[in-house]
């Protein structure tokens, strides 16, 4: 696809990035992120300011906290879009055991925790187990949680949450928002389980070569159970974070926020065939939609043009990556 | 537990068991069909229970034509999964065709049979934009259609906004309101997209090609099949039938906005996996998908009929969803064990 005098350029290039994969596929990610910002520097008067910073960040905490968990999924080589009906259904156990019931606000967000468990359990039982492709799997689990949600909910909102819960919202610890925060450490959470962890490398393994992993000694089905767990407890986390933002919950929160943390994954250069997994991309991947959602708006374009942005840039993202790794090509 | 001893399990079952697989291994296309039939049939008589009106000519005939939209959908699916592919993007699509048909029909006064020319031409543009992108960029089905979800109801929305456009001539609401021979023209028109499934999938070169792509991309390239013409065309049809799809949705509601058919892409994959289609390529059924959204409308339009609450009714249909798609892998693994690697 390119001409001799840029082939020998383009091949010492990718002979470089070859030796450190990781960050071959962090610096376009990250070119991209800083382009971006340099274009709605110019465009947007506002957009290089401290409170738009902050609320960027506050914004994309929730994207990043799913893509951490969502990576980890794809790296085991199967998909989960089932997060947004977790998170509705964990908005839903969050506001009838505090609001409705009054129980302590502790016990409230441990019943969230413990609802997103049991729903990555479920999508990572039938997966690894029952062996339904994980695409069915999710697919059925997106309607049935989402319905599940409904029938606790119906289509009340539910308000009066106590203020602990609003400070995990909108309150600050050393000047930094608390979404940022749970979002830095489910960051570093990730980060050190997939590349530091035996359980990780597992992960890695079972996602790049299932067979191979297995004759390795590899449980195949607890590595694909435990991606799916860890994916259903941040969808949680992420689900508590909404409500704490809102002060209210519904049951009709999360939709469709599974195609936004799937294009920040895959923007940052997560494979979608597993065996490759990169939390750092991923969290440049979220700050590219943010930022782009938000310069957007701040540049005066009509909300609705953002789709086709958002859109055109996912896939334009992934065209050009794969035409630089021949390796992945998929015929 | 480990193969030998799935295997042991196997021969304990023996007899009748085994000599029921084994017919069922040469006919497990009809197999499959089979079990989904019994499926609709089974629910068709629960409800015939509960409600008698539920099977009366009258209820038939609206069944038959909210499944219409469906149907037309699952047909171009069955072909997208047969080559190991996905579409996310039909309900966008449906999105800018409505769009499509409410500016030349409702903002302007073209006539019908140029809106409808016009709307299914955008439903093709929108499918060769997915085809483009999956056969020549090799941009991964899930990943182009997932942008493409995304651009093209944003197209939609930056045309219309938050309008809603209605009030359609009357040639348009035809398709969904005349009659012939008692039923909706869009009923034939479904009629006429199994029939073109069925008979390209199953008797034609093209539909050999389909299936040896979605089996084994690689030996079908080397058996000299062109597959990115393959997959071009299969993405373009899907395009074709949402336009299709759009026409009846909007002839039926009478009304055209940008948020028509959302999540209309996960019902009509979930019909297809429930006709028996398998989401590895290489087997496509038509007659299975024809099924899956009888299934689905009659789940829809039986548990509206009994008065149960729309929430019971989400989630029992993603319940009953992945049940069945659970019971069928088992079944399908019980037959081919041998060949499993895990």
């Amino acid at each position: 696809m390119s001409n001799a005098s840029s082939g020998d350029f383009l091949t010492a290039v990718r002979t470089r990035l070859d030796a450190a994969p990781e960050s071959a596929l962090l610096l376009p990610t990250l070119f991209l992120l800083l382009l971006m910002i340099l274009i709605f520097s110019f465009t947007a008067d506002q957009f290089l300011s401290l409170s738009v910073l902050r609320n960027v960040l506050t914004q994309t905490s929730i994207y990043i906290i799913l893509g951490v968990g969502l990576t980890i999924v794809l790296t085991s080589g199967e998909i989960d879009i089932s997060i947004g009906s977790i998170i509705g259904l964990g908005a839903m156990i969050l506001g009838i055991s505090v609001v409705n019931l009054g129980f302590p606000i502790g016990i409230g967000l441990l019943a969230t925790l413990l609802v997103g468990v049991l729903c990555g359990l479920m999508n990572g039982f039938l997966t690894a187990v029952v062996r339904v492709p994980s695409i069915i799997v999710t697919l059925g689990a997106l309607t049935f949680f989402r319905g599940l949600a409904y029938l606790l909910g119906g289509g009340t909102v539910m308000i009066g949450f106590p203020p602990f819960l609003v400070w995990i919202g909108s309150g600050t610890f050393i000047g930094v928002p608390v979404p940022v925060w749970l979002a830095l450490i489910a960051v570093i959470f990730g980060q050190l389980f997939l590349k530091s962890t035996r359980t990780g490398q597992h992960i890695i393994a079972v996602g790049g070569n299932a067979e191979a992993a297995r004759l390795a000694g590899i449980n195949i089905r607890f590595s694909k159970i435990l991606a799916f767990v860890i994916m259903g407890a941040l969808a949680a986390v992420a689900s508590i974070i909404m409500v704490a933002r809102l002060d209210a919950a519904q049951s009709v929160m999360g939709a469709g926020i599974e195609l936004q943390v799937l294009a920040a994954v895959v923007l940052g250069g997560t494979s979608l065939f597993g065996g490759r997994g990169v939390i750092l991309g991923s969290v440049l991947g979220a700050l590219i939609l943010s930022i782009l959602q938000t310069g957007l708006l701040l540049s005066g374009v009509v909300q609705f043009w953002q789709l086709v942005a958002v859109g055109a840039l996912l896939i334009a993202v992934v065209a050009l990556r794969i035409s630089y790794e021949p390796s992945e090509v998929q015929s | 537990m480990t193969v030998e001893a799935e295997k042991a399990v196997e021969d304990k079952r023996g007899g009748i068991a085994s000599l029921l697989r084994n017919w069922l291994d040469g006919r497990s296309d009809a197999a499959s069909v089979g079990t989904t039939a019994l499926m609709l049939v089974a629910l068709i008589l629960l409800f015939y229970s509960v409600n008698e009106r539920f099977i009366s000519m009258r209820n038939i005939v609206i069944l038959l034509n909210q499944s219409a939209a469906y149907i037309i959908l699952g047909v171009g699916m069955t072909l997208v999964i047969a080559i190991k592919g996905i579409d996310l993007s039909i309900g966008a699509i449906v999105a800018v065709c409505g769009m499509v048909l409410g500016v030349l029909l409702v903002s302007n006064d073209f006539p019908v049979w140029v809106a409808i020319s016009a709307a299914i031409a955008a439903g093709a543009v929108c499918g060769a934009v997915n085809a483009f992108c999956i056969a020549n960029l090799r941009v991964p089905a899930l990943v182009t259609t997932l942008g493409t979800m995304v651009l093209f109801r944003g197209v939609a929305y930056v045309v219309l906004e938050d309008n809603i456009l209605f009030r359609y001539p009357e040639q348009l609401l035809w398709f969904a309101r005349g009659r012939i021979f008692g039923f909706a023209p869009a009923v034939y028109i479904a009629a006429i997209a199994v029939i073109f499934g069925f008979v390209l999938l199953n008797h034609t070169r093209f539909g050999k090609h389909v299936i040896a792509v979605g089996g084994n991309a690689e030996a079908a390239r080397l058996s000299g099949i062109n597959i990115r013409r393959v997959q071009f065309l299969v993405f373009t049809l899907m395009g074709v039938a949402s336009s299709f799809a759009a026409i009846i949705w909007v002839a039926r509601l009478n009304s055209t906005q940008a948020s028509v058919a959302l999540g209309v892409e996960f019902h009509t994959i979930a019909l297809v996996v429930l006709g028996g289609t398998s989401l590895f390529g290489g087997k496509g059924l038509i007659v299975g998908s024809l099924l899956g959204a009888l299934i689905l409308s009659v789940l829809e339009n039986g548990l509206a009929i009994t008065g149960i609450s729309s929430f019971v009714q989400q989630t029992l249909i993603g319940l009953i969803f992945i049940t069945v798609v659970a019971l069928r892998t088992l079944q399908a693994r019980g037959a081919s064990l041998a060949d499993e690697p895990m």
